[in-house]
């Protein structure tokens, strides 16, 4: 008989006191009754303090792993399919649910020369996310959105000027007032591009729109729904 | 403890345990810290020593860290930067001759290729671009460029730009630039060209890091 054996046979079993199983049953199902309440560890023995999938440090929700498909998944949307937040295996994210839109002109737009400002109607184009509100003239955001930080561009293709100087102005406007004015002289019968790009603050219901004004008064001009488009994209 | 409430309870500890992986019945959400869920599925509350509030690795590499306080990093986001290592002389539309990475830390999933100038995007989703090109005209009279941003293999609608040199006889470098955002599929491909509209005169594409140049970022 060899000795881990014999070590095994001899080894006086510890038998738990009926007490300490009731304690730790009780540890146990504190612990359960906690996960969707976790409360301050200062007012809770059992609370969560920090939550780990693998192994942590000082680090509150840690999540590692090798070799699986996904590391992590937020806000599935169950009609589409969709993630909010999708990190793949590789470190790349996908941010789907995140707000934001690319559109173009919904036809080629002439705008006077008598100075009037022109509003873009637009629609959406390659990429639309449910976090925005478009109509044609203005896009929204909706009641339910918290404020933030959208990246806005414009680029706007423009014809119909003549070799002499003519000149234009594309705005974005927060509610109607214009936030960022690029000018630009179009002396050439190409079609000349106008652009401008800028991040805005928005808060629930402020909406953006973008237009054009013809400013020398000259010939008649037209933004060319083809080749034009401008796009809004949430930061943070 | 009463048996009865014993085995009710132990019913729920099997559950809570079974569904770890699934998330249905048993796993609402899991609140972190001093908080409660209030109907939501994860959520974390901290307050002073934390490192971070959350903190996601592949094996041992960061990916996606919120930090004490709000900032978030996602250190392995692609995008690139990019810029015309060579100057490079065009008439008709050619692709921009992007060959030299200057962009320290830019091209973390190594997407940029410096032979054929395209950046091809591992994952869809919507990418902001800016594309710059600083132009020598081979005429001195009025000569017009256009600059074209391709994603996915067509024209993007936002990127098409034109110039005009100003005065005539005027023979020094003049710098043209879109911004926008577009959106690839997996593998589409992004990449820029340059043409000089008025016919064969060849003019030429300065080269270097602050002058010609394509950066590239991952928005969604």
């Amino acid at each position: 008989m060899s000795d881990l054996a014999l070590s095994y046979r001899f080894v006086p079993r510890r038998v738990a006191e009926a007490s300490e199983i009731e304690q730790n049953y009780t540890d146990i199902m504190d612990f359960y009754n906690n996960r969707d309440s976790s409360v301050n560890s200062s007012s809770s023995t059992y609370a969560w303090d920090r939550f780990s999938i693998y192994r942590s440090g000082a680090t509150a929700l840690y999540g590692a792993n090798a070799n699986a498909t996904d590391i992590a998944r937020f806000g599935c949307n169950t009609s589409t399919g969709q993630f909010g937040v999708q990190v793949f295996d590789g470190g790349i994210v996908n941010a789907w649910g995140q707000a934001g839109a690319i559109l173009v002109p919904t036809a080629d737009q002439t705008f006077p020369v008598d100075g009037t400002d022109t509003t873009i109607s637009l629609q959406a184009s390659t990429y639309s996310s449910s976090g925005l509100t478009i109509a044609p003239t203005r896009i929204t955001v909706p009641a339910s959105t918290p404020s933030g930080k959208y990246l806005i561009t414009a680029n706007l293709l423009v014809s119909g000027a003549s070799p002499a100087n003519e000149s234009v102005k594309l705005s974005i406007k927060k509610n109607g007032t214009a936030y960022s004015v690029s000018h630009r002289y179009l002396k050439t019968i190409h079609p000349m591009n106008v652009n401008v790009c800028d991040i805005v603050l928005l808060d629930v219901a402020d909406y953006i729109s973008f237009s054009i004004l013809d400013v020398t008064g000259a010939n008649l001009k037209t933004v060319n729904a083809n080749g034009s488009s401008v796009s809004i994209m949430r930061l943070s | 403890m009463p048996a009865a409430n014993s085995d009710t309870n132990f019913d729920d500890l099997v559950t809570f345990i079974n569904d770890r992986n699934t998330g249905v019945a048993g796993w609402p959400g899991i609140a972190i810290g001093s908080t409660s869920l209030d109907g939501t599925a994860l959520k974390v509350e901290t307050a002073g020593s934390t490192t971070y509030n959350m903190n996601l690795k592949d094996n041992s590499t960061d990916v996606f860290n919120v930090l004490s306080g709000g900032s978030y990093l996602i250190p392995l986001q692609p995008g690139s930067n990019a810029c015309v290592g060579t100057d490079q002389p065009f008439s008709t539309e050619a692709t921009v001759r992007y060959n030299n990475e200057t962009g320290v830390g830019y091209d973390v999933q190594s997407e940029f290729n410096t032979s054929t100038y395209t950046y091809t995007a591992t994952k869809r989703g919507v990418y902001f671009f800016h594309a710059q090109a600083t132009i020598t005209p081979y005429s001195s009279s009025d000569s017009f460029f256009k600059l074209s941003v391709y994603a996915g293999g067509s024209v993007s609608s936002s990127a098409t730009s034109y110039i005009q040199f100003p005065v005539s006889g005027v023979h020094t470098e003049e710098s043209m630039s879109l911004s926008g955002c577009v959106f690839v599929q997996d593998a589409g491909t992004i990449y820029a060209t340059i043409e000089c509209l008025d016919g064969a005169d060849s003019s030429t594409l300065e080269n270097n890091a602050t002058r010609s140049y394509l950066v590239v970022r991952k928005l969604t």
